[in-house]
């Protein structure tokens, strides 16, 4: 196994264990820490990426997803205090409208 | 097995365990301390393939700005960071929706071939060279980017009074200067 | 004169300074300063077009990002005939605002965005590349949305100001598209048609395709037709300035600016076309049944730069823009006597609020019968004649004739939407005759104001066919060389607008009586009824994915990757 299989497998067992813990659990916090993990793991994808192929682009892409993954976990978290003001102990499953 | 190997091994190892520990923790608190050290590791996977800006990035931004950030938010939670189980459907869905993508992954990974190359300068001075010259725009939009995540989560967690509206304005009924309507 | 029209987009900015500082102090006599700027812009321009020639102006440099980044000008008689209309136009709706706002308390706001907006369309038609085209075309949708949404405390006058900003986008997007794709070195307008400029990405029609575009999404036209209806919410001045002659003609200015590339894509010319026909015929439709005053002038409006879009559509520039130029003056007369009205009603907009109550007010009356006439094309006599004329001409003898047949059948349903208009406000017995009231000194530079605009509906068409084709550039008047004074065609558009409008007015206008009558109610059975179940039943079932759970979302996702995944593995072994 060549190093570069070692961090594609990393990369996709790190996926699919954040999409695993997206799924399971109900508070928010939780949640989006699920989220970061996934976002992690394209990270390293994508810097795997740039020492096969992309080079110096590649990289600087990578720069700019962690700028994306700070923006997003503002947002994510900002959603999840507002969860805070419907219980104690918040649920996901509480912020729902639809009914479908 | 190539050079890098052994040095990636123990990188890998702790990313996957404490990636396991963010999503089985029992209390927030002890998922964003796992998400801690998984972004260190991380940071060390990205130092030993060479990156060495994203690696450094990884450690201030990331670790430092972001899960810094976490474990504020968990810490002021009212709670103290207690959680509801998962309900019934949620736990085997998430293993099966992992178990796809993994077997996805892996079989993409079977059917492709990965070319042995050896890497480019991925130096920080190249890396400089290509933030602000071909990803310039990119790069650039990162600030009202972020301006508009700050804008987004101050909006999000104002409460909206109802606002009581007026009919047709009222008319002037002596001259003004200058009126600014509100 | 030219190199001073190069710049004349600067014209209205001391106005700008002077009103927004407050410097004629008073209600009363807030805007005077601005009221300098667009007759010395009508001036100056009609002098430029008069002499001829053509000047620009080049500042290298100035946006690196762009292929084509310099500050380009270019004034030539085109630009100058629409900055006549632009002057013309922008002069008689400050005079007509010092009335119609004259109580307003946000009056000196008010000019200043109108000077904001007489500076960006100046710039929009002065630009001589895509990157100032931009500037301007930007400026006039920010201008366009401050003063649609200037009422802030009516409702719903900022979501209409937010709807033109949107469709606005969309075309700013496409604009900005086409600057980012040109070749380097090809960036001047004029420039467009040579092989050069085509040869970026997606060659001629690509560019056609994105120009054509942002001049729908100004113009309103095909799907991007919905804001200007909603644009009625702004104050009547401005439906008449901006939505009538000047930002939405901006769309067919482009077109007609760039005409040699259209040559050269004659799928997108033929698509022009298309969407313009249909836009005419589904407006006018539209303005059949409209329930607001204003908004049965806009889908009007519509309906009319859908034929400007057919003229250009065809090949024939010239007639577009002969519209163009008329339809600014019987529109805007339209307009601003629909705002005499409406003004003297205490703002009400409402077709059963106003019906009969334009009896009262002879200067509107007159105006809206001389723009009603205008619009249906009266021959000989009124300007809208002329150019309609051309338009249908132009279309029945291009490769597409059918164009300028649905076009020459559209023009029944004009006459039917303009009579509805003038039997229920003008003719029919009014209402509440006490709801009206007179206010002098409001009314007289309004009704003064709309005397320029009946004398422009009427002489505009002479002008246009004895005058334009010898000062515009050749390449544009080409195909047109002579214009028929009138023929069949004309004749029988002329007929068929006035049977239009006599027949809804007439259906308007019938006793009452024979309206009341009792309805049955309608109760639907067997297979109607089981196709609505059936389709209650299907709805339900797709409803439930929409169950607002993040969970199921999300397994959603990852589920639909790993598929995705695997077919590609599959498929692409």
């Amino acid at each position: 196994m060549s190093s570069e299989v070692l961090v594609l497998g990393t990369s996709a067992v790190l996926f699919a264990i954040g999409g695993a813990g997206a799924l399971m659990h109900r508070h928010p916090v939780a949640l989006l820490m699920a989220i970061e993990v996934m976002l992690n793991a394209a990270n390293l994808l994508i810097v795997l990426g740039a020492r096969v192929h992309g080079g110096a682009d590649a990289e600087a892409a990578a720069l700019v997803v962690l700028v994306l993954s700070a923006a997003e976990a503002v947002i994510g978290l900002a959603l999840a205090l507002a969860l805070f003001r419907r219980r104690a102990i918040p649920d996901v499953d509480d912020a729902v409208e639809l009914r479908g | 097995m190539d050079g890098l190997f052994i040095p990636l091994l123990p990188g890998c190892i702790v990313a996957i365990a404490s990636a396991l520990g963010v999503v089985s923790a029992r209390r927030p608190v002890y998922a964003a301390i796992f998400l801690l050290v998984h972004s260190l590791s991380l940071a060390a996977l990205f130092g030993v393939l060479s990156a060495a800006m994203v690696a450094v990035g990884q450690i201030v931004i990331y670790s430092g700005a972001i899960v810094v950030l976490f474990l504020f938010v968990v810490t002021l939670l009212p709670t103290g960071g207690r959680e509801l189980a998962p309900t019934g459907a949620r736990l085997p869905a998430g293993l099966v929706a992992a178990a796809a993508v993994l077997i996805a992954l892996a079989a993409s990974l079977a059917a492709g071939a990965i070319p042995v190359v050896t890497p480019g300068d991925l130096s920080v001075v190249a890396v400089g060279h290509a933030l602000f010259g071909s990803l310039l725009v990119g790069f650039e939009l990162t600030a009202p980017l972020l301006l508009v995540a700050i804008i987004g989560a101050v909006v999000i967690w104002r409460r909206h009074e109802p606002r009581t509206r007026t009919a047709v304005p009222a008319k002037a009924t002596e001259p003004r200067t200058l009126v600014m309507h509100r | 004169m030219m190199p001073l029209l190069a710049w004349a987009w600067v014209f209205t900015l001391p106005g700008l300074l002077l009103t927004g500082l407050g410097v004629p102090t008073g209600q009363r006599r807030a805007g005077y300063a601005s009221l300098l700027g667009p007759p010395v812009l009508l001036v100056v321009a009609l002098i430029a077009l008069a002499q001829g020639g053509s000047y620009s102006v080049t500042f290298d440099g100035w946006l690196p990002f762009l292929p084509d980044g310099a500050y380009r000008a270019l004034a030539d008689p085109l630009s100058a005939l629409l900055l006549v209309i632009l002057g013309a136009v922008a002069t008689v709706v400050y005079v007509y605002s010092l009335g119609y706002m004259a109580d307003d308390p946000g009056k000196r706001r008010f000019f200043v965005y109108l000077d904001l907006f007489v500076a960006a369309m100046g710039l929009l038609v002065l630009a001589g590349n895509l990157a100032v085209l931009l500037i301007g075309w930007t400026g006039v949708g920010i201008s366009s949305f401050l003063l649609i949404s200037f009422w802030r405390d009516r409702p719903g006058t900022l979501g209409a100001g937010l709807q033109a900003l949107a469709a606005n986008a969309v075309g700013d997007g496409a604009l900005l598209l086409a600057a980012s794709i040109v070749p380097t070195g090809c960036g001047a307008l004029v420039n467009l048609g040579t092989s050069q400029c085509t040869a970026g990405f997606g060659g001629a029609e690509f560019l056609a395709l994105l120009l054509f575009v942002a001049a729908a999404a100004k113009s309103a036209q095909g799907p991007l037709y919905f804001w200007l209806p909603n644009a009625m919410a702004g104050p009547t001045p401005i439906s008449a300035l901006i939505h009538a002659a000047t930002m939405v003609a901006a769309g067919v200015y482009l077109l007609v600016r760039t005409h040699a590339l259209l040559t050269l894509a004659p799928q997108v010319s033929l698509w022009i076309a298309a969407i313009g026909v249909a836009t005419a015929i589904g407006a006018s439709v539209a303005s059949l049944f409209q329930a607001n005053f204003k908004k049965g002038i806009a889908y009007s409006t519509v309906a009319q730069l859908g034929y400007m879009f057919a003229g250009v559509g065809v090949g024939v520039p010239f007639a577009g823009l002969f519209h163009l130029f008329t339809h600014a003056s019987f529109k805007a007369l339209l307009f601003l006597a629909a705002g005499v009205v409406i003004h003297g009603a205490g703002g009400r907009e409402g077709l059963a609020d106003l019906r009969g109550l334009g009896r009262f007010f002879a200067f509107s009356r007159w105006g809206f019968l001389i723009g009603s006439l205008a619009l249906i094309g009266t021959p000989l006599i009124t300007a809208g004649g002329f150019s309609k004329d051309a338009i249908v001409d132009a279309a029945i003898n291009s490769s597409t004739p059918i164009v300028g047949w649905l076009l020459l059948a559209a023009v029944i349903l004009t006459g039917g939407y303009i009579g509805r208009l003038f039997a229920i406000v003008y003719m029919a017995p009014a209402v509440d005759p006490h709801t009206v009231h007179h206010d002098p000194g409001a009314e007289r530079p309004m009704n003064w104001s709309l005397v320029p605009l009946m004398v422009g509906s009427l002489v505009l068409g002479w002008v246009g066919i004895l005058w334009l084709p010898s000062v515009l550039p050749e390449a544009i008047v080409g195909p047109v060389a002579t214009v028929p004074i009138l023929n069949i065609t004309g004749a029988l558009a002329f007929v068929l607008g006035a049977i239009g409008f006599l027949g809804v007015a007439w259906y308007v206008l019938r006793p009452q009586a024979a309206l009341a009558r009792g309805e049955t109610s309608y109760r639907p059975d067997g297979w109607v009824r089981a196709i609505a179940v059936g389709g209650y039943a299907v709805s339900d079932a797709f409803s439930r994915v929409q169950s607002g759970l993040v969970a199921r979302y999300a397994f959603g996702s990852l589920i639909g990757v790993a598929v995705v995944l695997l077919v590609r593995v599959v498929a692409f072994r």
